[in-house]
């Protein structure tokens, strides 16, 4: 289980965007599944710890209806400076490009924006993505798919708009 | 030269075809039931050694993922070092204080 609770950092703050609300969320999965650790089966605790988390943020989500709408900039993503060894010059390339790949991550609606972290930001698989999700497989893969190709548009439509 | 002239011979799979496939056959080691099955995967690696349109536009992918996956976690060092204390301290059998 404790192999698995910075993946389950990074899972919390994609679904709740905010890191107090992140740690909150990790702290009582980690409780529940302490809870209930004599119903698993030591078998892919990932999976195991990313079901619970999906039932438990779906509780929070419920106990809050009201107070849902969130500043879309708050936790947004924190860019880190480029690779060590990259140059002064590839440092500047790489940082315009994070900073429009966030802003177009940042655009997307939250179902979209959502699969790209939890796959691309947090590193986990399609079937990962789906436990956390709720949804098929297939889904995921779908929402992925388009989810990425309009962020390439608007890296496309920005960089035409730039060299104008 | 000789894996050029296969890779050619394979090459069967027409730019709109491999634009559909291209992201399935990045996502290889993460698509699980849905990655590509070894044939097709082939001919659509063939297709982006010898179309240069469809390799930027593999490249430019790549480099997407590559950028989200450098934004990180959004959690705190120490908000994460908070928490693998508190999972230690749940593995070490005591009883948890919240929830």
């Amino acid at each position: 289980m404790l192999p698995e609770i910075d993946v389950l950092g990074r899972v919390a703050f994609s679904l709740t965007r905010h890191s107090a609300d992140a740690e909150d969320l990790v702290q009582d999965t980690l409780v529940r599944a302490w809870r209930a650790i004599e119903r698993f089966d030591g078998h892919y605790p990932r999976a195991w710890l990313l079901t619970i988390m999906r039932n438990t943020n779906l509780n929070r989500v419920r106990k809050r209806l009201p107070d849902l709408e969130r500043n879309p900039d708050e936790g947004a993503s924190v860019l880190e400076t480029a690779e060590p060894h990259a140059s002064a010059e590839d440092e500047v390339v790489d940082s315009v490009f994070d900073a429009n790949v966030a802003s177009a991550l940042n655009g997307l609606t939250d179902d979209f924006r959502q699969v790209v972290e939890l796959v691309d930001v947090d590193g986990l698989t399609y079937a990962e993505a789906a436990e956390i999700m709720d949804v098929p497989v297939g889904t995921v893969m779908s929402r992925l798919h388009r989810a990425r190709r309009r962020i390439r548009d608007e890296l496309v439509a920005t960089t035409e708009t730039e060299g104008q | 030269m000789f894996g050029r002239f296969l890779r050619r011979r394979n090459n069967e799979l027409p730019c709109p075809e491999v634009g559909r496939l291209l992201q399935q056959y990045l996502d290889e080691s993460i698509a699980g039931p849905m990655a590509l099955d070894e044939t097709t995967a082939a001919k659509v690696g063939g297709h982006l050694a010898d179309c240069r349109r469809c390799g930027l536009e593999a490249e430019t992918y790549e480099s997407i993922r590559a950028s989200a996956g450098r934004s990180g976690s959004g959690l705190s060092e120490q908000a994460l070092e908070r928490l693998r204390e508190f999972g230690e301290s749940l593995a070490a059998g005591e009883e948890p204080n919240q929830g």
